[in-house]
């Protein structure tokens, strides 16, 4: 479904996100879209530490608002320790300031949830879970350069 | 031939010898006597001679001295004893025969006296047996007690005198027959002429050697004389010549030493040694013992007058002592005429005054360098000149006048001040004082006169007397009292004023003490402030009261000390006393008034205290009200934000996450759904844009509530953010910003105070300024942040703004204020029409 051809190995991906209803249906969504991925969850910035810790994903929807260290700071960390997450920021504020941040933390993308259309979404976590597998899909370009 | 006969002729025989040996012994005595020869030999040989003529057993000379007393000065034959005894027999305390027959005493009549006044006896025990017991005791009889039964005692004479006798004697009778007797008076006559002789020889070699002696104390004295008359000799040369030409006046010259010992000097011979022999004469000086002069022999010599010593020597020792003395007084007294001289001549020639010695004829005898100089002249030229030709012709007359009375003896001397003139001709002032020496006549030998050059003195005289009239006019002219004192408070001067107040005119008032003038209190009064005046020599005032005329007058007297005494200023004060009594009285009723107003003012003053305290509490409890609605304005505030800040959170935590969920379900459902029910699909398409209006609407809320932004990425990106909005709302005005502050610099309370002032700030720009520019900084400069907020609009008056009341701009600024004096900050406004507006906001930094 995803690549077309070649097998489909595990792809995981990571929900950072304190709100449960929003995490839920992004969760929904994306396991709507891709059966076959694993997707985790944390509330915060520790949990996903934790998470992460013991088994990196592939991928990482990062919401900003955390309870505790917020979603940027999180993001800079992560990607120190593990450049090769592919991060989403997700955010309720689709600004330049926020973009800007997100681009100073090393975020790969960045989503207004209000204005976010999953479809959107999904060439990225195709790109994505391709690369992983070593199929030749084009790589995605960031959208956080515009 | 009968025994009678035979004796007879036996006498006769040896009286024919007795006359031949008599014969040969007269020539033998003659030419004995002649003989040149000292007395004791004389005598020794006579002695001798005469016992072989007479053949007697013993033969003694005894010899008359000058005090009575007849030794044998020579004898042969007699004991020892019997000399011993009879030598010191004298005239005049022993009766014997040899004393009447030396006295001159024998009397012819008598069978034992001869003629020539002899005594002999032939049978002195046969004779003294007729003689009474009686008289025997008139004689000593010493002769027949020595066993002399023949004795004879011949005067020896020499001229009218008895010088002595000899003393014939022999234990047998007979032995001294009367022809006998009278050839031993022949050669007594020889021996007394001899004997006379030898003692006129001795007495002219005593006198030769007294001479000599003289001669050699004359050398003494004549070697002395000349040793003080040589000229430039000194004291210790005369002392050192004097010793030495002591010796050669004595007797032994080379026995003999001196010594000089005067005060701490002591000269002596070159052979000088103390010995036992001394003679010493003290130097005297005005009767005082100065030392002394002392002769000594250093060996034992024959005694003499003084010791060994000579009377004579004595005298010349005395004399030498004496002229010493006196020679040391005279040198000493000459000693110090030298230093007089020498003194006066040095005093004369002394550059101080000018002396001069003159004549009575008014010439110059001798002057000094300084009446030379004085005068301008050499001396030479001034010795040919007299002083009158040299004197002021108007001072002459004066001068001479006193000089002529010197002359005349009726004064000794006098003084002046005059003029000369000096040699180029320029007048020199002098003041002069001439005395005279008198000879015994009385009459004047000649002049000293002393002068001293005055003529600055003068000049200053004559400047100090123009000065003075000055002064005096001065002081004349003045309409103060005015007076000089000298120390013993008497007035030495008294001017005009003076003479007006009291009515003392200057004549009698000048020379008066202050006592005699004002013999009252008043004067004692100002008398003893005159004194601590002159003691203190530090100028006062003091004021007195006089009363002249029956009238009681008030005087501010100023004394100041001066060189003399006092100068002393008078004001009348009496109507200034008089009107500063009225103002006194005066003052002291208005003192009484004021104390009745103040008294009225004080019960005023109490309520109006009370009245202020309860103002004061009032305030106070203004100011603590204000402090709790400045705290609860405080609370209000941050209750406000916190508020804003919960109800954005929930905002965004509930609803907008929710809205987004929704909106992901929809979309999802639609996606599951496919075109399975296309009817449900379009009306589920329509619900996304109304939840995404919704999300939206949710977001603008939230953001006009607390900015999320602002707690997600800061103040800078929230300023950012703020200002871009508020271009892209209003696109005629530009926001300029200086940000110079990193976020983490920011303390986190101040965020929200800068959001909110820059977010009202920008509110009111946009609604009243009409600026087209904005400049907004924001920057940490040392430990404050400062904010600040400039546009260029039109501007406003403040005062105005903060008047207006209840208007949305007053209270934005009010509340503004108060935001940045609540975080502790420092509120600005500098704003005018037409010139913009500037807020600024600073913060110190905690460090």
């Amino acid at each position: 479904v995803l690549c077309g051809k070649g097998e489909i190995k595990m792809f995981r991906t990571m929900l950072v996100e304190d709100n449960v209803i929003f995490r839920e249906s992004l969760r929904d969504s994306l396991q709507l879209r891709f059966p076959s991925i694993e997707i985790s969850e944390a509330g915060n910035a520790a949990k996903a530490l934790e998470k992460i810790g013991s088994l990196p994903p592939n991928l990482i929807f990062m919401d900003i608002r955390l309870p505790g260290q917020n979603g940027l700071e999180l993001t800079e960390e992560i990607k120190k320790l593990h450049p090769h997450i592919m991060i989403i920021i997700l955010t309720n504020y689709d600004l330049l300031e926020y973009r800007e941040a997100a681009a100073r933390c090393k975020a790969d993308y960045f989503f207004s949830k209000g204005s976010m259309n999953i479809e959107e979404v999904i060439p990225l976590v195709k790109s994505r879970f391709c690369q992983n597998k070593g199929c030749n899909g084009e790589g995605p370009e960031t959208n956080l350069a515009q | 031939m009968s025994r009678e006969e035979e004796t007879k002729m036996e006498w006769q025989r040896w009286s024919k010898q007795l006359a031949e040996s008599a014969l040969q012994a007269s020539n033998r005595f003659l030419f004995l006597a002649n003989r040149q020869m000292a007395m004791n030999p004389l005598l020794e040989e006579f002695t001798a001679e005469l016992k072989k003529l007479t053949g007697c057993a013993a033969v003694g000379i005894r010899i008359l001295d000058e005090l009575g007393n007849i030794p044998y000065k020579a004898y042969e034959g007699f004991e020892q004893r019997f000399y011993e005894l009879e030598s010191p027999l004298s005239l005049h305390t022993h009766q014997c025969m040899c004393i009447n027959v030396i006295k001159g005493t024998a009397d012819p009549k008598f069978p034992f006296y001869t003629e020539g006044g002899s005594f002999y006896m032939n049978g002195t025990t046969r004779f003294l047996a007729t003689v009474s017991e009686e008289a025997k005791g008139a004689t000593r009889n010493a002769c027949n007690q020595h066993g002399y039964e023949s004795v004879a005692l011949v005067p020896i004479r020499g001229g009218d005198r008895i010088l002595g006798l000899i003393h014939l004697a022999d234990t047998q009778e007979n032995r001294v027959p009367l022809n006998l007797v009278e050839t031993v008076e022949g050669v007594a006559m020889q021996l007394g002429t001899a004997i006379q002789r030898v003692m006129m020889e001795e007495a002219l070699r005593k006198k030769t050697y007294d001479l000599g002696e003289r001669v050699k104390e004359l050398n003494c004295l004549f070697a002395f004389s000349n040793l003080m008359e040589t000229p430039d000799i000194s004291l210790p040369e005369i002392f050192q010549g004097l010793v030495n030409i002591i010796p050669p006046g004595w007797q032994y010259p080379e026995k003999t030493c001196a010594r000089l010992v005067l005060e701490d000097q002591i000269f002596k011979t070159a052979n000088f040694m103390e010995t036992i022999w001394r003679q010493s004469s003290p130097i005297l000086m005005d009767g005082r013992r100065v030392g002394t002069l002392e002769v000594y022999y250093l060996e034992e010599k024959p005694e003499c007058d003084e010791g060994p010593f000579l009377e004579e020597e004595r005298n010349l020792l005395n004399v030498l002592a004496g002229r010493i003395g006196k020679h040391i007084q005279r040198k000493r007294v000459e000693e110090v005429l030298r230093e007089s001289e020498a003194r006066f001549r040095s005093y004369f020639e002394l550059p101080l005054i000018g002396i001069a010695i003159t004549s009575p004829e008014k010439g110059w005898i001798e002057v000094n360098d300084k009446i030379c100089s004085m005068m301008g002249y050499s001396r030479d030229e001034l010795l040919r000149t007299t002083w009158a030709e040299l004197t002021h012709p108007e001072d002459l007359v004066a001068d001479v006048e006193q000089f002529n009375q010197v002359l005349a003896g009726h004064i000794d001397s006098y003084s002046m001040d005059k003029r000369f003139f000096r040699k180029n001709g320029e007048v020199l002032w002098a003041s002069i004082a001439v005395g005279c020496v008198r000879d015994s006549g009385g009459m004047v030998k000649y002049i000293v006169a002393l002068g001293l050059d005055i003529t600055e003195r003068k000049r200053v005289e004559k400047v100090l007397q123009e000065s003075e009239a000055r002064y005096r006019e001065l002081a004349e002219s003045i309409s103060d009292v005015f007076f000089a004192m000298d120390r013993d408070l008497r007035y030495t001067y008294w001017n005009k004023a003076s003479e007006k107040l009291t009515g003392i005119a200057a004549k009698d008032a000048i020379g008066k003490s202050l006592s005699e003038l004002f013999p009252d209190e008043a004067g004692a009064r100002a008398a003893r402030f005159y004194l601590e005046v002159l003691r203190t020599q530090q100028p006062r005032n003091f004021v007195n009261d006089y009363r002249f005329d029956g009238k009681d007058f008030f005087f501010e007297i100023s004394a100041y000390p001066s060189s003399a005494g006092l100068s002393v200023f008078v004001k009348d004060i009496t109507e200034h006393k008089r009107m500063e009594e009225e103002l006194r009285i005066s003052r002291d009723k208005l003192e009484m008034r004021v104390q009745e107003r103040t008294k009225e003012l004080e019960a005023v003053n109490e309520a109006l205290r009370a009245e202020n305290e309860e103002r004061l509490r009032a305030e106070i409890e203004l100011r603590e009200s204000e402090n709790r609605l400045r705290e609860l304005s405080t609370a209000l505030l941050s209750t406000q934000e916190r508020e804003r800040k919960l109800i954005a959170q929930e905002i965004h935590d509930s609803m907008g996450s929710s809205l987004a969920a929704s909106k992901f379900k929809v979309e999802s459902i639609i996606k599951k759904m496919g075109d399975d029910n296309p009817r449900i699909k379009v009306a589920l398409d329509s619900v996304i844009p109304i939840l995404q209006v919704t999300i939206e609407e949710a977001r603008r809320i939230q953001m006009s509530l607390r900015p999320s932004m602002l707690d997600d990425l800061g103040i800078l990106a929230t300023l950012n953010w703020l200002c871009r909005q508020f271009e892209s709302t209003y696109s005629a005005i530009r926001i300029k910003r200086e940000i110079d502050i990193q976020e983490d610099e920011m303390p986190e309370s101040l965020k929200i105070v800068i959001y909110r002032v820059l977010q009202e700030t920008l509110n009111n720009i946009a609604k009243h300024s009409k600026a087209s520019v904005v400049l907004l900084s924001l920057r940490k400069a040392k430990q404050k942040v400062e904010l600040v907020i400039r546009d260029n609009g039109q501007g406003f008056d403040l005062e105005e703004a903060y008047s207006r009341k209840g208007t949305s701009r007053g209270l934005g600024l009010y509340s503004m204020r108060e935001r940045i004096e609540l975080s502790g900050g420092y509120f600005s406004i500098e704003s005018s029409k037409a010139a913009g507006t500037v807020i600024r906001a600073t913060w110190l930094l905690n460090s």
